[in-house]
């Protein structure tokens, strides 16, 4: 009868110098905030390491061992000074079973697209062909298997860690997400630095950028110099709670990306609030002010009120509040 | 007085811009247009290309397929339109607009020629003849420059023939281009309108790449209104920047420099527009441009635009300095425009698309009787539906 060979027979000590961490991923996962490693450390300060660190079985003897799990007891290893580690050679042979692995590995607990990006990102930079990203792992990943998607993961996997990380937490589409990689990076890092001030939004973050890029395109400034003008240092600076602060922000670029449109509403808003404050109509208008078409509406609760409601409007208190907002349009 | 011969200067722009290949279809090797195409061409199925700038610079001769006239794409009943008819002769184009609207809209981008123009002909008599009280107008610049460079502008020679004999019709040769010269000879019986879309030299430097300069734009209108060609005005789109209004006047008074009001048929008047999923596509195909960064509002027809004060006091100044210039009487018209925008910069408006329609062809036939022998019945057009 043959005896089977227990698998600590292929466990051997190695110097963490002789180990190559390319392929860790889980440090990216940290970065985005998806990987919480406290017990893991927790229990490796109490135990050491209790189970072998896994290395590829293609690449060995003058290279070093290329690792394939178990890169945070390879960190925490290295971080204590250990001379020597337990290491197991799988018996994956090639880039296909390890491309297996990786996604068993990782593929199940990614969630979002800022997470799936860099998880492509990372299989493209650790030396994956192409076929092997849109066949198997974007399946995995429960993607469509099309290059033009992959392509615009990849894009999205450029954007600034900061921004990532964002995106992960507010859960983008990546639609929202490749928005944001054609908004300049320096804005971008400015908006998302200022979070601690404004309370952002996927919505408020792209209205933010756009408008923002469009004052500093048609004013030919820089994020420094916009962010430099006193009345948004005075704005981002006001005591006030952040919802407040945020409205005010948000309201201050508004009125600065379109000047004229936001002093004319003003100007409508007011004529209307002379004219119709104290009458039973509401008005409403085109905010664009394109369309020429003025809006009155009442609430009847009761017939008794409809001679009221024609003596109001009829009135030449509400003539005139309807000529005068019809000249606006 | 004879037009000037040598142009060698207006294909400056072609030279800059030569074709990298010429491809003809074996269906359309024995047309006119295929064989002014030349002997380097090659004979074959076309590229098939995707890439919006690649297609320009290869040009395929091909035959027609499916319909190719039809009402401007523009048409929206809730905006005045001058309902023009198209025939899309050539799609994509040589010039590269920072504001055009085919960098968004091109599947194969191949700049294509429709070789088989009597195809087109029997086509447009087909459907023309159904209403033979109406003049239509028809342009083969729907998607693209109907003259840009040689060949393409050849390719307009046997259009101009034909419209010669199609009563109701007026061919309209649009272009931002100034290579005129295969249509100064060309017996065209007042039939052909050739018109320049036209902006101040600030404008083409910086958005209209590729195209003519402005002076030779008006060189070239200075010859074909000698070759007794009326000629159409489209200040469209007009564009803001800093010192408009003095650039815009300057324009009008250099093109009525060149031609006389009375060679002018129509003008029309428009500004910027375009979807909003093109701010992009402009921002990143042309990241110098700033034309997307004014203030500009979403209309009902999913177009931004400028805000519509801001549109009033720019088509009112230009109508302002069209009527200083002695040119008050040409027929001017809003492109794309709300029935409350024509009340504010013309103090009224058509009562309806038939209705403007109607006046275009009233105008046309009182100023230029060769070019529309027969007064239109008004009724007939008022009778006209849309949308």
């Amino acid at each position: 009868m043959e005896r089977l060979s227990h698998p600590s027979e292929k466990i051997f000590l190695i110097v963490p110098d002789r180990l190559d961490l390319s392929l860790d991923f889980s440090q990216i996962l940290e970065k985005l905030g998806v990987e919480d490693s406290s017990n893991l450390i927790k229990s490796l300060d109490e135990n050491s390491i209790l189970s072998p660190i896994l290395t590829a079985g293609f690449q060995g003897g003058e290279k070093p061992l290329l690792v394939i799990d178990g890169f945070k007891r390879l960190r925490w290893a290295r971080g204590r000074g250990l001379a020597r580690l337990p290491v197991l050679r799988t018996g994956i042979m090639d880039k296909e079973r390890l491309i297996l692995f990786l996604l068993a590995k990782y593929s199940g607990g990614l969630k979002g697209c800022a997470a799936k990006a860099l998880f492509l990102d990372y299989l493209v930079r650790a030396g994956f062909h192409r076929s092997l990203l849109t066949g198997m792992a974007m399946d995995a990943l429960g993607l469509e298997k099309h290059g033009g998607l992959l392509d615009r993961y990849l894009r999205v996997a450029e954007l600034p860690g900061e921004i990532l990380r964002f995106c992960h937490e507010k859960d983008f589409s990546l639609k929202k997400c490749l928005n944001l990689t054609y908004q300049p990076r320096q804005l971008l890092e400015k908006i998302i630095e200022s979070r601690r001030r404004i309370s952002l939004s996927a919505s408020l973050l792209l209205e933010l950028c756009d408008n923002i890029t469009d004052i500093m395109r048609r004013d030919q400034i820089d994020t420094h110099e916009f962010f430099q003008r006193q009345d948004v240092k005075e704005v981002l600076c006001t005591r006030m709670d952040i919802g407040q602060r945020t409205r005010l922000f948000r309201q201050l670029v508004i009125r600065l990306r379109f000047p004229v449109l936001t002093r004319l509403q003003d100007e409508v808003g007011r004529v209307s609030r002379a004219y119709f404050h104290d009458s039973p109509f509401s008005v409403r208008w085109d905010e664009t002010l394109e369309n020429r078409k003025i809006t009155l509406s009442v609430t009847l609760r009761d017939l008794s009120e409809l001679s009221e409601l024609k003596e109001a409007l009829s009135s030449s208190e509400t003539e005139e509040g309807l000529k005068r907002l019809l000249s606006y349009f | 007085m004879k037009p000037k011969r040598d142009l060698k200067d207006s294909f400056r722009t072609f030279e800059n811009m030569k074709f990298r290949s010429i491809t003809i279809h074996p269906k359309v090797r024995d047309t006119e247009i295929a064989k002014r195409l030349g002997g380097t061409a090659a004979v074959g199925p076309g590229p098939g290309l995707s890439d919006y700038r690649q297609g320009k610079r290869h040009l395929f001769a091909t035959p027609k397929r499916g319909e190719l006239f039809h009402v401007c794409a523009s048409l929206d009943p809730r905006y005045v339109c001058c309902s023009t008819h198209v025939v899309s002769q050539i799609s994509n184009c040589p010039f590269e607009c920072t504001y055009c609207f085919l960098q968004n809209y091109l599947t194969d981008t191949t700049l294509t020629v429709v070789a088989d123009t009597r195809a087109i002909i029997r086509e447009i008599m087909q459907k023309t003849s159904e209403q033979p009280w109406r003049l239509f107008r028809i342009g083969t610049w729907e998607l693209g420059d109907s003259l840009a460079v040689p060949p393409l502008n050849e390719a307009a020679i046997g259009l101009v023939r034909e419209f010669r004999n199609l009563d109701n019709c007026i061919l309209k040769l649009r272009t931002k281009g100034s290579a005129v010269e295969p249509l100064l000879d060309v017996d065209h019986q007042g039939k052909t309108v050739v018109s320049w879309t036209v902006n101040p030299p600030e404008i083409i430097r910086g958005e209209e790449i590729g195209t003519a300069p402005l002076e030779e734009r008006l060189r070239a209108m200075e010859l074909v209104s000698r070759a007794g060609y009326p000629v159409g005005l489209h200040f469209d789109p007009m564009i803001l920047f800093k010192g408009w209004e003095k650039a815009y006047r300057k324009l009008v008074r250099s093109i009525f420099s060149a031609i006389g009001p009375e060679n002018c048929i129509w003008i029309s008047i428009g500004s910027l527009r375009f979807n909003p999923e093109m701010k992009k596509k402009i921002e990143n195909n042309y990241p110098f441009s700033r034309i997307t960064a004014q203030e500009m509002v979403l209309g009902d027809d999913n177009k931004l635009r400028y805000l519509r004060p801001v549109r009033e006091e720019m088509y009112s100044f230009l109508l302002q300095c069209i009527k200083e210039v002695g040119c008050g009487e040409c027929f001017t018209y809003l492109c794309m425009e709300r029935w409350n925008v024509w009340e504010k910069v013309f103090g009224r408006s058509p009562f309806s698309i038939g209705h403007l329609d109607y006046l275009m062809a009233r105008s046309v036939h009182e100023r230029f009787p060769e070019t529309a022998k027969k007064a239109p019945e008004k009724k007939l057009y008022l009778s006209l539906r849309y949308g």
